[in-house]
């Protein structure tokens, strides 16, 4: 294989905590002479790593993962760098996630089942700069377009914290320190880091004092 | 499919394969009867005074009956003796001053008779002995009758009479000797004998009178005596009285505490044993929180995982065997669509034994989710109204209230017969109302209706959850008017601290 025709290939980055599933979806995704996998990740902390560090055109991203999830992984790794695609695998149908997905920047959500089929396809239209969801939740995503559910939730810009965002902006609120909210949490520092700036950076904010005088007008702590 | 798990979840499949799980939360044996289980009828421990006292009661009105009688007895007694005696012997009195009077009379005319210058003959008095005799017997048989009879009194009445029937033969003598012309004679048997006998009489008669009188005045003391001894029994009627009553009120102090100390002691074993029964009974819930979490994560991180790998290879390996073995191909994809069936069967059972969703969205879109499921899954048509910003309410303590949500809308679905069902989630003043209602048939209150309707312990685990989360929990229901769960639950937000480590550059 040649520099050219490497070139040509598109870039993939496999963000799986479960290794056998990571290695079957590798094998399918070099089953497509036109897909390489040039890395592999096995936590959303990982995953943001290996973006900056091996510049993938596609994420194959899945949405349940240690430490940093996926959905928050995704905002992250988008905000190094907005051309990145990022693809969510879920096990989930519920029109919450798919939301969410959506609304973080995703331009596809696969359900797990029934991937062999579709994967490929899907890697292939995310790096030609379309949008992909597997047809069983088409009517979530035509519904959501429909209400504009996924506007609605995006003009508050705490509605676009995930819930775990949410959770850490409280705890910082409170007072507690990047380590105390790790043990709470159960989750490693730097995950709390991510998630403290993703904070920050969604809410347009920059020092603590912002996010704790921000909690406090939000009703997430009260003041005694 | 229907299987019970050793946690009390119980999960079942439709006929169109979905699945509706309802969990149970069960309280240990005994809780609900409100009474411990190791004790066999505490109230037994106690002996009841009321034996002790009742025959304290009858003892006191034995004893108040017996003097009562008594007394009335010998207050009549005295009635008696007064009538009786004291007005007899007032006759007796009256009889004999009769007499003294006659006596007085007799001197008066024995006087006359004898007098040398009379110028009446003393026949002339003869009429008037007669009636003097006629009406002295008659007093003197009338004061026998009434006086009181005493051995003195009696002798002096037989002399009295001794002496005037001898008085009366004299007179008649006299009155024989003047009728034949001896008027002398006649006079000086009046003067040498009657007027002797006169004073025998009188004297005799003076007695009689002051033996009557110390009658009378023995009488009197004798009233006096009875009304004393009367007085002294009432006197000792009451003091036994009031003896028996202050024994019996001691008595009933005594019992009275040692009752109330035996309650109180009660009362606290109850009170710690119901709350070792809480305890135990909260802690029950919450392993079965964790026992289902840790089982929907390994059913969704392992299987589920495995699983989509297989499906994955299975996918893989037909795609690659191609058009060239098409039996093969056949048997691969018939084998993966086992696979993709079974990964939705452990994730649904994941997603019901801890749903994803809750952990990742909060209470408002997990019971969003969840109505529409349960909607699809049971054709109850489940109406959802929420108002609650997510993370508000930490997953720890959503899970409860989705956990009521669940099991209320599990007994919709199998006991009430309702065609609709409306969920609503109100944040509001810094708590949060949560409302189960159904149009079913509902029921009559009671435990005993519940329990047959097989949702007394489901309730009890939705109130045990409610109560966990500092909130209050009620049920309404009655026939045909359906059924409202309501739950009210405080939102507790954390206090801002004092002081703000600025912990933008620790990390």
């Amino acid at each position: 294989m040649n520099a050219s025709e490497s070139e040509k290939k598109i870039r993939v980055l496999l963000a799986e905590d479960h290794t056998l599933v990571r290695q079957g979806f590798r094998r399918i995704l070099e089953d497509d002479p036109q897909v390489t996998v040039v890395g592999e990740a096995r936590t959303g902390l990982e995953a943001i790593e290996e973006c900056k560090n091996l510049k993938p055109q596609v994420v194959v991203m899945d949405l349940s993962m240690p430490e940093l999830g996926g959905l928050e992984a995704t905002a992250e790794i988008l905000k190094a760098d907005p051309k990145v695609k990022i693809l969510i695998l879920s096990m989930y149908s519920n029109d919450a996630y798919i939301r969410k997905a959506f609304e973080l920047g995703a331009k596809g959500y696969m359900l797990k089942n029934a991937i062999e089929v579709d994967l490929n396809r899907a890697v292939k239209a995310l790096a030609e700069g379309e949008a992909y969801f597997s047809p069983a939740i088409s009517h979530i995503v035509l519904e959501s377009l429909k209400t504009g559910s996924f506007q609605d939730s995006t003009q508050d810009p705490y509605e676009r914290l995930t819930l775990r965002e949410k959770e850490v902006l409280q705890l910082i609120a409170q007072g507690k320190s990047n380590k105390e909210i790790a043990v709470l949490l159960d989750i490693s520092v730097n995950t709390v880091a991510v998630h403290r700036a993703r904070v920050m950076d969604t809410l347009g904010l920059h020092r603590t004092a912002e996010l704790v005088l921000f909690a406090v007008k939000k009703g997430l702590v009260q003041t005694t | 499919m229907g299987r019970e798990s050793e946690l009390g979840a119980s999960v079942f499949m439709r006929d169109d394969g979905a699945q509706f799980a309802s969990i149970e939360s069960k309280p240990p044996p005994g809780k609900e009867m409100g009474m411990p289980a190791a004790e066999h009828d505490p109230l037994g421990q106690i002996p009841s005074p009321s034996r002790r006292l009742w025959l304290g009661l009858c003892v006191t009105l034995v004893i108040f009956v017996i003097f009562a009688s008594y007394t009335i007895r010998e207050i009549r007694w005295l009635q008696d003796f007064q009538v009786n005696v004291v007005q007899r012997n007032r006759k007796a009195s009256l009889q004999l001053l009769g007499l003294q009077d006659d006596t007085y009379q007799l001197a008066v005319s024995l006087r006359d008779m004898t007098l040398p210058e009379s110028r009446y003959p003393i026949f002339y008095w003869k009429g008037r002995f007669s009636d003097l005799h006629h009406d002295m017997n008659q007093r003197l048989a009338l004061e026998s009758q009434f006086a009181a009879r005493t051995p003195a009194g009696d002798v002096l009445r037989r002399q009295l009479r001794d002496i005037l029937d001898n008085f009366w033969l004299l007179s008649d003598q006299a009155f024989a000797l003047a009728d034949q012309g001896h008027e002398e004679s006649a006079r000086y048997l009046i003067r040498s004998e009657l007027e002797e006998q006169h004073q025998t009489i009188s004297r005799v008669v003076s007695q009689l009178l002051t033996m009557n009188d110390q009658a009378q005045q023995e009488a009197g003391e004798r009233v006096v005596l009875v009304y004393r001894r009367v007085a002294d029994d009432i006197l000792l009627l009451v003091a036994i009285l009031f003896l028996v009553a202050l024994g019996t009120g001691l008595y009933t102090l005594q019992a009275n505490r040692k009752t109330f100390e035996r309650l109180r002691h009660l009362a606290e074993k109850l009170q710690s044993q119901s709350e070792e029964l809480r305890m135990l009974s909260w802690k029950l819930i919450e392993v079965q929180e964790q026992t289902l979490r840790q089982v929907a994560r390994d059913l969704h991180d392992h299987f589920g995982q495995i699983l989509t790998a297989i499906g994955v290879t299975l996918g893989r390996a037909g795609q690659k065997a191609g058009d060239s073995e098409p039996v093969f191909v056949q048997d691969v994809r018939a084998t993966k669509k086992i696979v993709e069936e079974t990964l939705q069967s452990v994730r649904d059972g994941s997603q019901i034994f801890r749903p994803a969703i809750l952990d990742d969205f909060g209470l408002d879109q997990t019971l969003g989710w969840f109505t529409e499921q349960f909607t699809r899954q049971t054709g109850v048509q489940v109406h959802y109204t929420g108002k609650l910003s997510d993370g508000l309410f930490p997953p720890e303590a959503a899970i409860h209230l989705y956990r009521i949500v669940q099991e209320a809308l599990s007994n919709v679905a199998r006991h009430s017969g309702a065609p609709e069902a409306w969920v609503t989630l109100v944040e509001k003043d810094n708590q949060l109302d949560l409302e189960i209602r159904d149009n079913g048939k509902g029921y009559e209150a009671g435990p005993e209706v519940k329990r047959a309707a097989g949702q007394g312990m489901g309730l009890m685990g939705m109130r045990e959850r409610a109560e966990h989360l500092q909130g209050s929990f009620a049920v309404r229901s009655a026939p045909q008017r359906g059924t409202i769960i309501m739950v009210r639950v405080p939102i507790r937000r954390p206090s801002l601290p004092a002081f703000i480590e600025d912990a933008d550059h620790s990390a």
